[in-house]
């Protein structure tokens, strides 16, 4: 196998993993697992996971070679979805904390 | 068909690494069913966060029931499968069938694990009572895991036309990438989905 795509590969994995390892840690820092609401750890948790997403599409689905139209719409589907999911948490804490 | 828009030399069985700039993988079908079932997810992510402000303090308490290291390891799987799956790929374009078969089966075996984990985890969640009726948290819990397991099972099917294109003389790369396609989506909807029932406070 082509070595040095090879070894691309296997540092997308690599930080695939130890970004999910890191986030267990997160939350179970502290003694036992954190159960109280966090917009911080929340909003960072859900643009982290796209991010991952996002290493998913580019390196292991080649979106990253793919034509223009493909990598925008990957893109377009990234932010809209950051959007309807940050959008009504962080509505819902603003009102909650009011 | 199934060579649309893609150059000629780009894909046949013999292609060396190197790629034009800019070449579309898989077929244009598959990322056409990628993106609908991305947004079609998305908008059901949407409904749970807007369902979880409406109750936090239940959606927060629930989730304290889940096992967030069964959660971390149903990742960790897929994450690995997805690996095997894009060095399957990487193997078929190079011609090294061995090496692509090695990896198709082994990302088979890593959905084998998922789903033996998923099915112990839910056994554990309806021992302790929660069910689909449980909660407003755990509706959805059971939904999306269950819809999610759903694609995973239909990922059998195309792990399966990978395994059988692999073992054709006359091979088609481009449903080869179709299955890898297909099966990396199972994989980054999962990421979402662990993130809001596993990770988020």
């Amino acid at each position: 196998m082509n070595a040095a795509f090879e070894k691309r590969l296997g540092i997308v994995w690599a930080i695939l993993s130890a970004i999910t390892a890191a986030q267990y840690l997160v939350l179970t820092a502290g003694k036992g697992i954190l159960f109280a609401p966090n917009a911080a750890l929340t909003t960072s948790v859900i643009v982290v996971s796209l991010v991952k997403v996002r290493l998913i599409l580019r390196e292991f689905m080649d979106v990253r070679h793919a034509p223009a139209l493909l990598r925008r719409v990957a893109d377009i589907w990234l932010a809209v979805t950051a959007a309807s999911l940050l959008g009504p948490y962080l509505a819902g804490s603003l009102l909650w904390a009011s | 068909m199934t060579n649309l828009a893609i150059p000629a030399g780009a894909r046949n069985a013999t292609s060396g690494t190197a790629r034009p700039a800019r070449t579309l993988p898989a077929t244009p079908d598959i990322w056409f069913f990628v993106f609908f079932e991305a947004f079609l997810f998305t908008a059901y992510f949407t409904v749970y966060m807007v369902r979880r402000t409406q109750d936090v303090g239940l959606f927060l308490q629930s989730q304290a029931q889940l096992s967030l290291a069964t959660g971390v390891v149903n990742t960790l799987i897929l994450l690995v499968s997805s690996w095997s799956m894009a060095r399957c790929v990487q193997a078929a374009r190079e011609g090294s069938m061995q090496a692509a078969l090695r990896n198709a089966f082994l990302t088979i075996g890593f959905a084998l694990a998922f789903l033996i984990v998923k099915v112990s985890e839910w056994t554990v969640e309806i021992e302790k009572g929660f069910s689909f009726t449980t909660n407003g948290f755990f509706a959805f819990y059971y939904f999306l895991t269950a819809i999610h397991f759903i694609h995973l099972l239909i990922g059998f099917i195309f792990l399966g036309v990978v395994v059988h294109q692999l073992r054709q003389p006359v091979r088609s790369q481009p449903l080869i990438e179709t299955g890898a396609t297909y099966w990396h989506m199972v994989d980054f909807l999962w990421i979402m989905i662990f993130a809001l029932l596993y990770l988020m406070r």
